[in-house]
This record gives C-alpha cells, structure tokens and sequence, in this order.
C-alpha cells in the first residue's frame, strides 16, 4: 500500500469518531458497534424490543446512540423505486393532492420499512429517533434540503431530505443515517451498503454545505447561512466530512470569468493532518493540477491554481484519493 | 393486600427489615400493637429488568415512593379519531407491557405509581411518552400522529457534470492517478 494511503487508512481503521469536531474524539465505540453487530436484521414490529437489546447493556448516551446509529444503518437498504417514486410526486404535486398521495406513500413506505428493511431517508431517520425514544435519548426527525450532484445545486431549492438531531450529554448534534448507511453505484446500477461514520454527530459547519434543515434553528451555527448560501456554495461530499475539509475559495459553486484568466482553489482540513494525493481536475480538458500546501500560522492551507485559457463551461473536483470531494461549474466567456 | 397482626414488636424486627426491603411499607402505629400494612407493589419473584425499589433501604414515611395505585385502561386513536389496534404500550424501563385489540382499547395489567411512564409505540406512528399523574384518571384518551412526513432522498454516487443528469465517476480516471 502506499505510505499516504496508509496514513489515511490507519485514521479510519479505529471506531473512534471522526464527527462533530472532539466532542467525544476519545470514545472508543468498538463496544457499541459489536453490540450492533448482533442482532442482524432484528424484526422492526416492535421498536421497544430492538432498542433495548442494543442500548441496555451500554451505560453512556453516546453509546447508546452510537448502537442505534450503527445498526440502523447497517441493516436498512436504501430503495431506489421509492426514491423515484417520492422525487416525482413531491415535485409534481401540491396542496391536497400532495397530502392524499403521502398519506397512501406513508402506509406503503412503512410497510416495505418493516418487511424489507428498505427505505428512503425518512425512513432511516424515522426508525433511529424512536430507537432513541425508547433508550430515553431526546432525538428528532430534521427535514430539508439535501444537496448532492443530483438535487439542490442552484436554483430554488427542492426540500427532499430526513436527517436526525440527538442530544447528548445536554447539547445537539447532527446525523444523517440515510447517507451512512452506503450509497447507489450508479455504475452497479444497484445499492452499495457501507457504513462510514462520516455523518455521525458531524460538524455543523460542513454538515450545513449538504444539508440545509426547515427550521434553521437545526443549523446549530450561531452565524447561519441562508438558503441562497446553501444552494450556490461549493458542493460537497462525504471526503469532505470524512477528510474534515473547510473549503475556503472560492466560497460560490458558480463561477464566471473572462477567458484566460486564473482560479486559486484553497481549502484547509480542520485536523490540520497532511493529506496527500490531491489534486485539482477539470472535466472536460481532463486536465491535473497538483495542490501544494501553505503554512498560515498553525493552518494547513491546500492550494491550486487554473488558468481557464478557452471559453466554455466546465466542471471542477478536488479530488483526494481518486475521489471528488468539492466541486465548482467555471463558465469562461 | 396482606395484613399481618403482630403482637410484639421487637421479635418481628428482623423479619420487617427483611420484607421492608422487599416491599413498600405504609406503617401505622396504634395505641395497644403494631399494625403492618403491607403493600407490595410486584411480588417476590420479579424478572432481572422489573423496576423495583429493591435497591433502596426501608423507605421512612417522609420519602416513601408512591405506592402503585393506578388501574389505568384507555383507548389509542390517530388524530383522525379512528382506533389504532395493535400499539405496543410498555411501562418504561421494564418489559411489562400489553397491546391495543382492534377497537384500540387497552389496560394496563399492573397497577401503576404517580411518576411512571408509561410509552405507546407502533411502527409508522410517532411514539407517545404519558406520566401518571397524580390525579390520572382511570382512562386515558391517547392520540398518535403520523411518524414522519416523507421526504424522499437517498445517497448515490454521482459526480457533478456540466453535461447534465446523474454522471458516475469514471473508474478509468483512478486508473491515470
């Protein structure tokens, strides 16, 4: 393996969270995740059974919510038909004729819950806050808007996303059980489950960039950004949480420049740790420009520059570790 | 209830700290003997998760947990008014419990104390936590909400691409690192 893959992935080869920054950075969760490792596909008609066996033996919150946390997502699949199903009526339907269709969905959407252990993020957000209700955790369903390459880049905003807030230990964190649980290969054309602690108890500072709740007051960020920020920031993915990346500039996903003329792309990780393999790549030039690293005081500044010397429009990924993890739209006029 | 008549106090001291410890005591001292009322509030033999009050010492009056005197019985509806058979109801923290018949009536099979919490629970229905008061009547009217508004999104692999529409990440490109 090679020495920076090695670095990262000895990061990850512990179950100590990588989430909302230190708080429980020195929790060893290997005894909450073997606890979830028990009960494989535990019948869900009785959510008080489940959640005692998964939560008594612990004696902490944060276990307990870890256990939750960690067998939902590593025994419910993410259903694709239902996507499909729900991203078309809930665009297309309003008032009255929204409320019977989810009314039907609703019935339809539990009952696959139950039967196959399938479901979409209401359904995973869902089965996580009454797991916690009965472990005596205070836990709520957060609905919004979830950003990614299909949903919610420009325009208006599209509100398609369940997630969880829990409060341990007197104070709120973030969790999205839907996107930890693994994610459609599109390429498969199927569902890959796999469990990354990347969105639990994530930053809210990152955790805002993909997903922008209702009622903001779920931000949990004293200095919020509004909508429009959320819609037309950088997008993000799961390297950015697991990386803990704080894109930094450009600070707007759409980007318009007059041709031949330069971009600085800079970001910093907020563990300060060295991360190499990064690089800058442009879709349609297929181009590669490498990132070089600044010390700025006792931060870690990541930085690339582009010269955009032909008119058009172009995807831009920071890649790290052969995956995006920010991207921007540049249209040179 | 067991009433036990004791003639002298000092023999029964012993066999009082026993049962005290067992048991809920209400003690009532009359003029002429010793009179024991005796409430016991889940028998002797109790499962490991029964919440109990054997963990305290020989509770004095001033501190004496309420005594479990609620028969609590009800009806769980959705907010429709229609009866929801079925729904778990469990007193909190010990695995007694009972389910709604299909008219959504229920009754809890043991008596209940002021402060115990009672949990109602069905899958697709938004879980409701009731405390028994101290004037609780004998039936309670419980409503369930829907558990979650749908939202539909889930997790994909997608990259973002000018092109338009979902676009994987081409695996050839891991190749070129």
């Amino acid at each position: 393996m090679r020495p920076s893959l090695f670095i990262i992935a000895s990061i990850f080869a512990s179950s100590v969270t990588l989430g909302q920054a230190g708080d429980f950075s020195d929790v060893d969760f290997s005894n909450a995740d073997s606890i979830a490792g028990l009960y494989p596909m535990h019948p869900l008609n009785d959510l008080k059974i489940l959640s005692d066996k998964l939560t008594r033996p612990l004696t902490t919150d944060v276990e307990k919510f870890r256990s939750i946390f960690k067998w939902v997502c590593t025994n419910t699949q993410s259903d694709y038909i239902l996507f499909k199903q729900s991203h078309k009526n809930r665009s297309k339907l309003s008032g009255e004729a929204l409320m019977k269709w989810e009314k039907e969905f609703s019935v339809r959407v539990f009952s696959v819950l139950v039967n196959e252990h399938r479901t979409i993020c209401s359904g995973y957000a869902y089965l996580v806050k009454e797991l916690a209700f009965h472990a005596g955790l205070k836990c709520k369903i957060v609905n919004g808007y979830g950003r990614s390459a299909h949903s919610n880049v420009g325009g208006k905003g599209f509100a398609n996303h369940s997630w969880n807030a829990v409060q341990l230990n007197n104070k709120w964190y973030l969790s999205d059980p839907t996107w930890s649980s693994g994610m459609f290969d599109l390429q498969e054309g199927k569902f890959m489950g796999k469990f990354d602690d990347a969105y639990f108890l994530a930053d809210p500072g990152i955790f805002a960039r993909s997903h922008y709740p209702l009622d903001t007051s779920w931000l949990l960020m004293d200095d919020k950004p509004t909508l429009e920020d959320f819609l037309n920031g950088p997008l993000v993915y799961i390297g950015a949480f697991q990386f803990r990346l704080s894109p930094l500039f450009p600070d707007q996903f759409f980007l318009k420049i007059t041709k031949g003329s330069k971009i600085s792309f800079q970001f910093s990780n907020t563990d300060g740790k060295k991360l190499a393999d990064t690089s800058l790549y442009i879709e349609r030039l297929k181009t590669r420009d490498p990132f070089v690293t600044l010390q700025m005081g006792n931060e870690l500044i990541y930085s690339a520059d582009h010269t955009f010397s032909s008119k058009g429009q172009y995807a831009v990924h920071i890649v790290m570790d052969g995956a995006p993890v920010i991207s921007y739209n540049v249209r040179v006029e | 209830m067991k009433h036990l008549n004791l003639s002298n106090s000092k023999a029964c001291e012993p066999r009082i700290q026993e049962i005290a410890s067992r048991c809920r005591i209400m003690l009532r001292v009359t003029a002429a003997a010793l009179l024991l009322t005796i409430v016991c509030n889940s028998g002797f033999g109790q499962s490991p998760n029964t919440k109990t009050d054997t963990d305290k010492p020989a509770a004095s009056l001033d501190h004496a947990p309420p005594a479990p005197s609620h028969t609590v019985s009800g009806t769980v509806r959705d907010a429709n008014g229609d009866p929801l058979p079925g729904v778990s109801i469990y007193l909190r923290g010990t695995t007694y419990g009972t389910i709604s018949d299909p008219e959504g009536r229920f009754q809890f099979p043991r008596k209940l104390a002021e402060g115990d919490q009672l949990t109602f629970s069905f899958v697709g229905r938004e879980s409701v936590e009731y405390v028994i008061q101290k004037d609780t009547g004998e039936s309670l009217s419980i409503v369930m909400n829907d558990g979650a508004e749908i939202m539909g999104e889930v997790a994909a692999n997608d990259v973002y691409s000018t092109k338009g529409g979902f676009r994987q990440w081409l695996s050839n490109l891991k190749r070129n690192d």
